[in-house]
């Protein structure tokens, strides 16, 4: 009888839940014993989203994972990195669905993954990482602060971005995902290619228990603090709340122009000057996508790549680490954003024009519309349809699970 | 009536311990503008100064009109402690002002451009921010019609405010300026039309620091009259060049050996599609041409009491420096005793003046140039040849400069040979002689009309759009071996755009729009032609595929609304690229060149 491995992509509106189901026979025994990976499973806060944030899709999404499991444990869960959109479904489904513990022995996790930035002395030992991760946290509080002060127009645009990144929801978040392993909890970084200075790559023995499945971990790097840019510079009027107060509304008067200057030249740089916000704000949401755990999983001549929300720059040093290889699955990174895939050498290596062998290559993706402006990019869609077949959760947004499956 | 207004300008960093003897600030006067308000603000110039915190505009400074005709007009500042730093923040922002306006009267004099500047932005007024933020930073942006200074705390924890650099201030005046003249550079993708921006602001640094007398005093003594030293004119804001690593720009190596060839030793060697190093080739070049003529000058004085001809005219030589500083002050006596046989001056006196000269002369002949300079992605060659036609049209008969010139540019690889640069200069053509030029230079009709006429010999292709801008009618002063003569010249600039193909990096389209043009400039008397220079836009089709992939993979390009942030304008860290039939189009490429992440870091 022919195994397959089968991959399930839940319609979880404008985020991620994926599990894989893994035929993996024990070279030794030559027992074949189905395994399970859980990754992510999350999507944007409903405050900000509304359809694409719909928290009422967890419960069914969950009542799926856990009738799939067939009172199976989870092998391993894969957290790719520290957005709500990817973190904040099973607390949700632990405290609003199954309240009181009743998740216990519906979802049992043996093994965890979760990225390297996420545990908890991660800032305690990478003083560089923790000076950016301190100068975007401040900066974040500034831009909600003046943001929320501006008024609802000027908030409306940046509210997904606030709420996705919002630093004090995904903390309480992802401690819960700390805590879900029972054997072992592994905060992992590239395991291949060459070492990163004197910190050598991750070692993958012990964090997982498969044993015919390989993987490899491609990104993120140990030190996350290369994936923090530099902010733009910001004089916004109202004041930074302390740390770890809520930001709250404070009038913030517009400068007034002075005699001698033109009042639409005036107010065109006091607006230009705040143009930083954007940038900044995208900065913030890049920073934490680049930390995304990015895996491949290779099964009898199979290779799916996962690499949760990794932007350009993620790519770009996986590239720069010779660690990418051509796959037969792509997970479309950030719900298929115009920078979540490279459209340029990285993308040709792991989708190259003429395939290396000559089985069915498909890429598929997460995503909700009218959640990110611009996502899911017409532009990215189709160029990924040039190289493999294309799957979407917005093929049939009613349908709760979509599933891809690889024989082996 | 033009009112004088004599301002305090900073003209070291205050913090350069080897040069605590010198007085940090240095009288300039500003003699060409008529009305000046509480700021300072004048109709073309205006400072803002944000406050950081509350992001309000704090208190204006207020004018000073002159009491009687004697006196000059002021701003009467606070000498009240600034809050962070060294200097009154009130000084901070006159000093600024008058940088400024320092650097806009270089381009301005008779013996430059001869006219005033204009803004390439629509409006009159270049807002100026003096303390923008914290950020290691400071740039010029078109669309905010601004200069924006930041601060930041260098090594020691102590604040570095960039408005504080004469020389970050005039590089990035010049910066405004040069936008104005040569508009289509900032749009470019072409490394070396971005290099051309990046080379010329820090020559206008240079001169600008040169016309500091003091300094150029100071700086001369310590080097025994000698610029051609690493430390010569480097050591003018140390500070800044130290906390500013990262943004090489304003790390000043003008005394370079740097070459675009691609056999030149390793150490000298440049990325031909890297902005910055590309401007180090050409800033390298004419500070190489300024030492060689400051040494000649030098050892002419010494000799003979006066220049040759052939390097400066005998009434070019002149000193003048009387007009950059206190009209009515010390200066001038000392000027006036430094303008007769130089054989009377020490050393130290001859190489004073002789510095001056040597910079004004290049001022004219490099400034000039750029009035030549044709539209579109030029090249360093098309700069060359502008530089070496206006030259050449100008000054027949002292051509030293020149050769020194068009030796630097093939020796460095900017043109393939000294024919490369050559260019026929003052010759009739029967259209041009024909022309009705009060009519030319008014109605976009008849400029149309003509340029459609004389496809040929303004190399514009058959059957292709083509735009016609505005006519420029310029007077400027020339000195001939008869003496001083003005100089009347009409400049004719027409471009067009050609499609080239493009790499398709980060699914970019496989074809891009660059901008090609010709400058014709006639001589209003005579009706000659006094140069055509037409856009060189070919060359650098690889060098532009390398830079768009460097944007690419720096995730600064961004297509279409890609560019906009969530709340709808364009992103700061952002150069937009549209595609239109299936053709790319960049915009505001140039403003990569201050971004903090740029292609290089």
């Amino acid at each position: 009888m022919t195994s397959k491995l089968i991959v399930r992509m839940y319609n979880v509106r404008f985020g991620d839940g994926i599990l894989i189901t893994v035929p993996d026979k024990d070279p030794q025994s030559n027992q074949e014993t189905e395994r399970h990976i859980l990754i992510d499973v999350g999507n944007a806060p409903l405050v900000a989203s509304k359809e694409g944030g719909d928290d009422s899709v967890f419960k069914p999404v969950v009542d799926d994972i856990i009738a799939t499991l067939g009172g199976k444990h989870v092998d391993l869960y894969v957290m790719t990195h520290e957005h709500l959109d990817h973190v904040q479904g099973l607390p949700h489904a632990a405290w609003k669905s199954f309240p009181n513990g009743g998740l216990a022995g519906k979802i049992d996790v043996d093994f965890s993954w979760l990225t390297a930035s996420a545990a908890p002395d991660y800032y305690d030992t990478h003083p560089d990482a923790k000076k950016q991760k301190l100068a975007f946290e401040a900066m974040y509080a500034r831009i909600e602060q003046h943001l929320r002060s501006a008024g609802v127009d000027k908030l409306q645009p940046y509210l997904r971005f606030l709420s996705i990144n919002n630093p004090a929801a995904t903390t309480e978040c992802v401690q819960f995902l700390r805590t879900l392993a029972k054997t072992r909890t592994s905060y992992v970084h590239r395991s291949v290619g060459p070492a990163a200075g004197a910190t050598p790559v991750f070692k993958l023995e012990g964090t997982h228990p498969f044993k015919e499945a390989r993987f490899e971990i491609w990104g993120p790097e140990e030190d996350t603090s290369d994936y923090y840019s530099t902010l733009q510079s910001l004089v916004l009027a109202a004041p930074p709340p302390a740390r770890g107060a809520a930001a709250e509304p404070v009038a913030a008067p517009r400068p007034l122009p002075p005699a001698g200057v033109d009042v639409g030249d005036f107010y065109n740089l006091v607006d230009a000057r705040l143009r930083g916000v954007g940038d900044n704000m995208l900065a913030i949401d890049k920073a934490a996508n680049n930390t995304s755990v990015v895996f491949s999983l290779e099964w009898r001549g199979w290779r799916l790549l996962f690499p949760g929300d990794a932007e350009l720059k993620s790519w770009k040093t996986m590239k720069d680490k010779g660690v990418l290889k051509p796959v037969h699955l792509l997970k479309v990174a950030h719900h298929g954003s115009h920078n979540g895939t490279p459209k340029d050498a990285p993308f040709d290596v792991i989708l190259p024009t003429a395939p290396p062998d000559n089985r069915k290559r498909r890429a598929a993706v997460s995503t909700w519309t009218n959640t990110y402006s611009g996502i899911p990019d017409k532009d990215t869609d189709d160029l990924i349809k040039t190289r493999c077949e294309f799957h979407s959760t917005l093929d049939d947004p009613q349908k709760l699970v979509y599933q891809l499956e690889f024989e082996g | 009536m033009p009112v004088l207004v004599k301002l305090p300008l900073i003209v070291k960093d205050a913090t350069v311990a080897d040069l605590k003897d010198i007085d940090l600030l240095e009288d300039f006067v500003i003699t060409g503008e008529e009305v000046f308000l509480d700021g300072p603000l004048t109709p073309r110039v205006a400072i803002l100064d944000f406050d950081g915190t509350t992001g309000q505009l704090r208190e204006s400074i207020p004018f000073e009109a002159a009491r009687s005709e004697k006196d000059f007009g002021a701003y009467g500042f606070s000498r009240k402690p600034d809050d962070v730093g060294d200097v009154p923040r009130q000084l901070a922002s006159v000093s600024v002002f008058g940088t400024v306006y320092k650097t806009m009267r270089m381009f301005e004099e008779r013996d430059a451009l001869g006219r005033a500047v204009v803004w390439s932005f629509e409006g009159p007024q270049l807002l100026v921010v003096p303390r923008a933020g914290e950020l290691a930073n400071a740039f010029y942006e078109r669309d905010s019609h601004s200069l924006q200074f930041f601060s930041f705390r260098a090594g020691g924890g102590a604040f570095v405010h960039t408005s504080q650099s004469q020389d970050i201030v005039s590089h990035e005046t010049a910066h405004a300026i040069l936008d104005g003249i040569a508009p289509d550079l900032y749009n470019s993708i072409s490394p070396q039309a971005l290099a051309i921006h990046e080379g010329v602001a820090d020559m206008t640094a240079l001169l600008c620091a040169f016309r500091s007398r003091q300094l150029r005093k100071r700086v001369l003594a310590d080097t025994h009259g000698r610029i051609d030293r690493p430390t010569a004119f480097s050591s003018i804001a140390p500070q800044f060049a130290e906390a500013l690593k990262s943004s090489r720009h304003y790390l000043r190596n003008l005394l370079n050996t740097k070459s675009l060839k691609p056999d030149a030793p390793e150490k000298d060697r440049v990325d031909p599609s890297e902005p910055h190093e590309v401007s180090e080739v050409l800033s390298g070049a004419l500070y190489t041409v300024v030492v060689n003529v400051f040494e000649s000058l030098k050892r002419q004085y010494k000799e003979k009491g006066s220049a040759d001809p052939s390097l400066v005219e005998k009434e070019e030589d002149a000193y003048s420096e009387a007009k950059d500083l206190d009209p009515r002050g010390a200066a001038v006596r000392a000027s006036r005793r430094e303008s007769g046989d130089a054989r009377n001056l020490s050393d130290q006196e001859i190489a004073v003046k002789a510095l001056y000269v040597a910079a004004e002369r290049f001022k004219r002949t490099l400034y000039r140039g750029l009035d030549y300079l044709p539209p579109g992605d030029v090249t360093l060659a098309d700069l060359g040849r502008a530089i070496i036609a206006s030259d050449q049209a100008s000054h027949p008969d002292s051509g030293d400069q020149r050769q020194w010139i068009i030796e630097e540019f093939v020796s460095r690889g900017m043109a393939g040979s000294a024919s490369d640069l050559a260019l026929a200069t003052n010759y009739t053509h029967p259209a041009v002689t024909a022309l009705d030029l009060p009519s030319f230079v008014e109605s976009d009709w008849v400029a149309y009309q003509f340029a459609n006429g004389n496809r040929d010999l303004l190399h514009i292709p058959k059957d292709i759009p083509f735009e016609v801008r505005p006519r420029l009618d310029v007077t400027k002063l020339y000195w001939h071996r008869d003496g001083e003569h003005e100089v009347r010249e009409c400049l004719f600039k027409v471009s067009w755009t050609e499609s080239e193909k493009s790499t398709t990096v980060g699914g970019l389209p496989p074809r891009r729009r660059v901008t090609v043009g010709t400058t014709l400039a006639i001589d209003w008397e005579t009706r000659q032609i006094r140069a055509i220079l037409t856009t060189e836009a070919s060359a650098q089709r690889e060098e532009r595929d390398r830079l768009l992939q460097a944007l690419v993979e720096a995730d600064i390009l961004q297509l279409g609304d890609h560019a906009l942030s969530p709340g709808g304008g364009a992103l700061h860290r952002a150069v937009r690229g549209d595609v239109l039939d299936g053709i790319l189009r960049i915009r505001g490429a140039a403003r990569m060149l201050h971004m903090d992440a740029s292609p290089e870091a």
